[in-house]
């Protein structure tokens, strides 16, 4: 096990590094550029601008220079917003996010393993028709279509919370619109992944045995099934919460939360080469970094697979 | 057309017994049937038989005769849809299962009546330890809590012969062998001191000189509780080793059922005879060959008219397609369902003495 | 012998604006009795965008174009309902006859931290505006300025490739500080709006010492300093600036406001529910898709804009190259069916090119005319568009583009009976397909600078950047600098007019469609926003009444 896991950490510099790079010539190579605008700029103080931020020099030049700030963690200013860099802005940012993508996290867990695992322990019961046609709508339904939805019944209807806007941690009820919202498709995943992975785990010998040892059913299932079942949960996971926790453009935009997801959206259509590398980079190191997490929760469930 | 009797063996004092004592477990007429979208299967169609304190019963037969879905039966273990038990009763001490609450089933169930399984890799929870599988029996059925527990699961694998238990009970059950697997499954299915222990073709996944040690180890265990076992196999060289008594099912029905020595002896069932006939044996004739059963038993999916082995049956009668034998002592006390006496393998003429079989031959035992 | 020296002082007062203390017109715009002081006078708005920045001489965008109005004051101020200009830190001016030389005279007031508001502070913002390494979007906005085209311009690369532009020293820009409150200005040529274009934001002046001292960081709220009637105090990004009233400010008794929020919301779907729930005062626009459900609303406004919707032609290639063909396209486009029932807001179908502004009338351009059309176009070679070949028309990818562009393709079919195709772009890539032209027919939208056509209509010289189309016309050229060095406001109107009919009658590179309209929600208790064609409302008029 251990040799594995280091062996997977070696890896994640490289493919860091080889995300960094393909995004950095993907963005100068896309037409338009940062100063493009409707109002056109007269070229001598585009000129002046582009050589503020070293646009002027030649494409290896500006690599390397990339790289070397990257070193140092600085990820440079924001070619849009004059304010703040690039690391101010993912500090400002992110934190709404992550909190959003926590909560949503954890809805998305406890909803969708709970209608999961009882689905599948009630195979071709009501519930279970019921919970997986609702799965079914919740992934197929936009978010776009969702949220909206959440706002004007829970805001203006029935006005039991807020619409939109983020009062960070003081104002958690700010945040269970959205995160519902964002967890809703990803609760489906999971209920239709702990369904399936239930229904294979259910009908395994040793869950007969454990029935002719007299557990209780509430036993069997979470002491004995629901280890194997949680196996193709936790796969999905991986990349869901690196997903989940870069926030949603949509989400953010519908609900006013202040996270980085509108960054990610906005830096690509600004041409912001800045700040799409600074998400892109928080967006890699998290999948990659979540994904190692998975593969070591893996080992956790299964004890077979931890002397691989 | 005879109606089923109750329990010949017990009325009549079967010999070899001794005197008759309260059966730990008595099934009567019991009938199990499976619905599917094609209609009902009949899995078990009537069956009777008891198992006596101390004594292992076994329960032979082919695939499909029955024998699993009458031992899941008894401790409710099959999903209830499909499951239907139309008919029958159960009585452990008396209780007939079939009645209870899932709460009073659930202490019957590895506490009372324990039952062990054929696949051990697959029976055994792959994600636990062996020592948490065997102290939640404990706790449950035991009451002992934390290192009382503890101690009882290693003297359990002790008992079993797994050595360096107290190592082995922190063990994963990929990290053992099979032979030690299947006497983990042992330990678990006894640490709680069942009187009744049905134990499912324990050794059929195994290989043969493990297989010894397991049957070994049952044996003793079994002598040294007082525990009745029911066997439950196909395997007619296993059930020598192991047991007392035999019962022969065969498509959902008992065909058969006599003290070991005097069923390898001198069958008196058409089937019995050709199970035997078909099985290698060490004292038979060099050369001979081995007489495989022709033709496939029935499907299910009617209730069964008249005998179920008739159109493989090489004694066949005409009554025996439109009347159902039910099983019944014949002229020496051996408990048979069928309408044509057998003796040491040929059947017997009307007047009593052994003649040329014809179909026109009638029972002299066994009459309405 | 009394009366000559008092005719002497009526006749200066004459030629003298108003001075700054008679502010008979301000009292008008204010409240009428005491009622609101009993009411918190806090403003939340919608504002549209994260603001990029509140530096006034950086920033490019209408939204922080807002915000700056509120910290920030320049020479002059926009008159809230006429947009005028107003004295601002100016409190009075004089202009030359000859229209060159223009000398404000600065009241005495402060910086937010104390500190004197002098006329070195303009010098010193306007050079920073200048100056190459500052790299100011907006630093055209001073070229009217003798001197100040060449100092921003100095060592770039001239765009006819002939070298580089040579050094200019800051000596050479019109533009001085006699004392601490006088500035004089000197134009490179009469510049009629030029007042107006002193009350622009990137004619603000910035306190040069913080700048230094924090650099690009100086507009965080804990460093800033300024000088308009409100301070921002806070600003969480994406979540809200709130700014509250700048006790400093030289007319804090006119302000009425204590508080204003600016929230970010570009979902208008979002600011619509938050003010439904009474959680803002105002947005500056509808969701599209509740257009009708808001105009019911009794807090619904529409007010025309000072903007204007366009086709771009390229008329570097055939077909295009053809007036022809140019005319009879724009002939054949019946605008009101666009406004009254694809966009429903009130837009105004137009076919000339600059808003409606007073003093300025704009000429007719080409009414609908199908036979007209029709007939052009057979003319130019393709009669019934046979034979027309086949082009496309690019739009920004925008719900509202793609079926005004699907309905204008529909018209040219069935009325000339020629097939155009549509492209949609991403925003950048649209602009640098148009910039480079690379299309042949483009959507196009321009909102004016300041309160004048030459904001528009100097956008077609001769290889101006924002011309597009490639379209040079001599004339054209001769008329708008001619307009450029008229003194007299009528005759120079005339001029213009004279353009404009050249560019929508005649030459037509550009197909005018409609002018814009600003819809949006204000609740009732809100009062000092006055509709002008700018939307611009500067917050010392705002107030909020108590609503009973």
């Amino acid at each position: 096990m251990g040799r594995y896991l280091l062996r997977r950490v070696i890896q994640v510099p490289i493919v860091l590094w080889i995300l960094v790079t393909a995004t950095f010539f993907l963005m100068r190579y896309t037409p338009g550029g940062p100063f493009d605008m409707d109002k056109q700029v007269d070229p001598a103080v585009k000129a002046q601008m582009e050589a503020k931020y070293n646009l002027d020099k030649p494409m290896p030049v500006q690599y390397g220079l990339f790289l070397w700030d990257l070193v140092r963690l600085d990820l440079g200013p924001s070619f849009k917003n004059k304010t703040m860099t690039v690391n101010e802005i993912i500090a400002a940012k992110a934190p709404a996010s992550a909190v959003l993508g926590l909560y949503a996290v954890v809805i998305a867990l406890v909803l969708g393993l709970g209608a999961g695992v009882v689905a599948g322990v009630r195979q071709n019961s009501v519930f279970d028709y019921g919970s997986m046609t609702v799965a079914m709508v919740g992934l197929a339904v936009p978010t776009f279509v969702v949220g909206p939805l959440l706002a004007l019944v829970f805001g203006i209807y029935l006005g039991w919370l807020p619409v939109a806007g983020y009062e960070g941690m003081d104002g958690l009820r700010y945040l269970v619109l959205p995160a519902f919202t964002l967890a809703l498709p990803f609760a489906a995943r999971i209920a239709r992944l702990a369904r399936a992975g239930m229904l294979e785990v259910i009908h395994q010998d040793y869950i007969r045995t454990a029935w002719a040892k007299g557990l209780s059913e509430q036993v069997v299932v979470l002491r004995h099934a629901l280890r194997g079942a949680m196996l193709p949960v936790v796969s999905f996971l991986g990349p869901a919460v690196a997903q989940i926790l870069t926030g949603s453009l949509v989400v953010e935009q519908i609900f006013g939360i202040p996270g980085i997801g509108r960054e990610f959206v906005q830096g690509a259509t600004n041409r912001d080469y800045t700040l799409v590398m600074g998400t892109v980079i928080l967006f890699g190191v998290l999948l990659v970094g979540f994904n190692l997490l998975v593969d070591i929760l893996y080992g956790f469930l299964d004890p077979r697979i931890r002397y691989a | 057309m005879t109606t089923p009797a109750p329990s010949p063996a017990a009325a009549a004092g079967a010999p070899g017994q001794g005197p008759a004592l309260a059966p730990v477990l008595a099934v009567d007429d019991l009938h199990v049937r499976f619905r599917t979208d094609d209609g009902h299967v009949h899995a078990v169609n009537g069956v009777t038989f008891e198992v006596r304190p101390g004594e292992s019963l076994a329960l032979v037969g082919e695939s499909g005769c029955g024998k699993s879905v009458t031992s899941m039966t008894i401790l409710r273990l099959l999903p209830s849809p499909p499951t239907e038990v139309p008919k029958g009763t159960i009585r452990y001490r008396g209780d007939d299962l079939l009645r209870l609450s899932n709460r009073q089933m659930r202490r019957v169930r590895g506490g009372k009546v324990a039952m062990i399984f054929q696949d051990p890799m697959t029976s055994l929870n792959p994600f636990l330890r062996v020592g948490r599988q065997l102290t939640e029996a404990i706790e449950l059925h035991l009451g002992l809590r934390g290192a009382a527990a503890r101690a009882r699961a290693v003297e359990a694998l002790r008992e079993v012969g797994i050595p360096g238990p107290e190592t082995r009970v922190d063990a994963y059950p990929h990290e053992l062998s099979g032979g030690m697997r299947q006497r983990v499954m042992i330990a678990m299915a006894l640490v709680t001191g069942p009187d009744l222990l049905i134990a499912d073709e324990p050794t059929t996944a195994l290989d043969v000189t493990i297989q010894a040690q397991i049957l070994d180890l049952m044996r003793r265990l079994q002598r040294e509780r007082g525990m009745s076992m029911i066997l439950i196999t196909h395997d007619l060289a296993v059930v020598a080793g192991m047991c007392t008594r035999v019962v022969v099912m065969y498509a959902g029905r008992i065909v058969e059922e006599a003290p070991v020595d005097d069923l390898f002896d001198d069958p008196r069932h058409p089937y019995t005879l050709a199970l035997l006939e078909s099985v290698p044996r060490l004292d038979a004739a060099l050369g001979r060959r081995l007489r495989p059963i022709e033709g496939l038993p029935p499907k299910l999916t009617e209730p069964p008219v008249g005998c179920s082995f008739a159109p493989r049956c090489r004694f066949v009668l005409d009554r025996c397609r439109t009347e159902t034998p039910w099983l019944e002592p014949d002229a020496d006390g051996r408990l048979r369902a069928c309408f044509v006496p057998l003796r040491r393998g040929r059947p017997l003429a009307p007047a009593g003495g052994p003649a040329g079989a014809g179909p026109a031959a009638e029972g002299a035992g066994g009459s309405t | 012998m009394r009366l000559a020296p008092l005719a002497l002082l009526l006749a200066l007062a004459a030629a003298l604006p108003a001075p700054a203390g008679a502010e008979d017109w301000k009292a008008e715009l204010g409240p009428e009795d005491d009622a609101w002081k009993k009411v918190e006078q806090t403003f939340v708005f919608n504002n549209g965008a994260e603001p990029e920045t509140l530096d006034p001489q950086i920033m490019t965008g209408v939204p922080e174009h807002r915000l700056a109005m509120a910290c920030f004051e320049g020479l002059v101020g926009h008159h809230p309902e006429t947009l005028a200009p107003v004295p601002g830190i100016a409190e009075r001016w004089t202009v030359s006859p000859d229209g060159l030389v223009y000398t404000f005279h600065l009241r005495r007031s402060q910086w937010s931290d104390g500190t004197p508001l002098t006329a070195k502070d303009f010098l010193a913002s306007w050079r920073r505006v200048l100056e190459p390494k500052t790299a100011a979007q907006y630093a055209y906005q001073l070229y009217p300025v003798k001197g100040a085209e060449a100092f921003n311009k100095q060592g770039a690369d001239k765009p006819d490739g002939s070298g580089k532009y040579p050094p200019a020293d800051w000596s050479s820009v019109g533009v001085r500080a006699p004392d601490e409150h006088t500035l004089v200005v000197t134009l490179e040529r009469p510049c009629a709006y030029f007042l107006d274009l002193c009350a622009f934001e990137t004619l603000m002046p910035v306190p040069m010492a913080v700048v230094e001292q924090h650099g690009d960081r100086w507009t965080r709220p804990e460093h800033i300093v300024c000088n308009g009637p409100f301070k921002p105090v806070e600003w969480l990004p994406n979540q809200r600036v709130t700014f509250a009233k700048n006790p400093r400010y030289w007319d804090a008794g006119y302000v009425k406001l204590e508080k204003i929020v600016a929230l970010p919301y570009e979902d208008m779907e979002t600011a619509y529910k938050l003010f439904q729930q009474g959680k803002i005062d105002w947005m500056d626009d509808v969701p599209a898709a509740k257009i009708d459900e808001c105009k019911r609303l009794p807090e619904f406004y529409v007010a025309p804009y000072f903007g204007s919707y366009f086709y771009r032609f390229n008329v570097t290639k055939p077909p295009f190259d053809d007036v022809r063909v140019r005319r009879a396209l724009a002939l054949s486009i019946d605008r009101e069916v666009i406004t009254r029932d694809i966009l429903k807001a009130g837009q105004v179908p137009a076919t000339h090119f600059v808003p409606p502004l007073p003093g300025y009338q704009s000429p007719r351009g080409l009414a609908y005319d199908r036979a007209a059309a029709r007939k052009l176009l057979a003319e130019a070679g393709y009669p019934d568009g046979k034979g027309f070949p086949k082009v496309e028309l690019l739009y920004n990818t925008l719900e509202a583009h793609k079926l005004v562009a699907e309905n204008v393709v529909q018209q040219w079919r069935e009325n000339l009976g020629i097939t155009v195709s549509l492209r949609n772009s991403e925003w950048k890539v649209y602009l640098n397909d148009v910039q480079h032209l690379q299309y042949q027919l483009a959507r196009a939208a321009w909102i004016g600078d300041y309160l004048d056509p030459n904001t528009f209509l100097d956008m077609f010289v001769t290889g101006g950047g924002n011309n597009q189309t490639g379209w040079s016309n001599a004339r054209y050229d001769a008329l708008i600098a001619q307009a450029a060095a008229e003194v007299d406001a009528k005759k120079r109107a005339a001029v213009l007019r004279q353009a404009e009919e050249l560019l929508v009658e005649q030459e037509l590179p550009i197909i005018p469609v409609y002018i814009y309209v600003k819809k949006g929600l204000l609740a009732d208790k809100v009062a000092g926003i006055h509709e002008n064609v700018r939307a611009l409302h500067p917050f010392q008029y705002i107030w909020i009444e108590p609503t009973d």
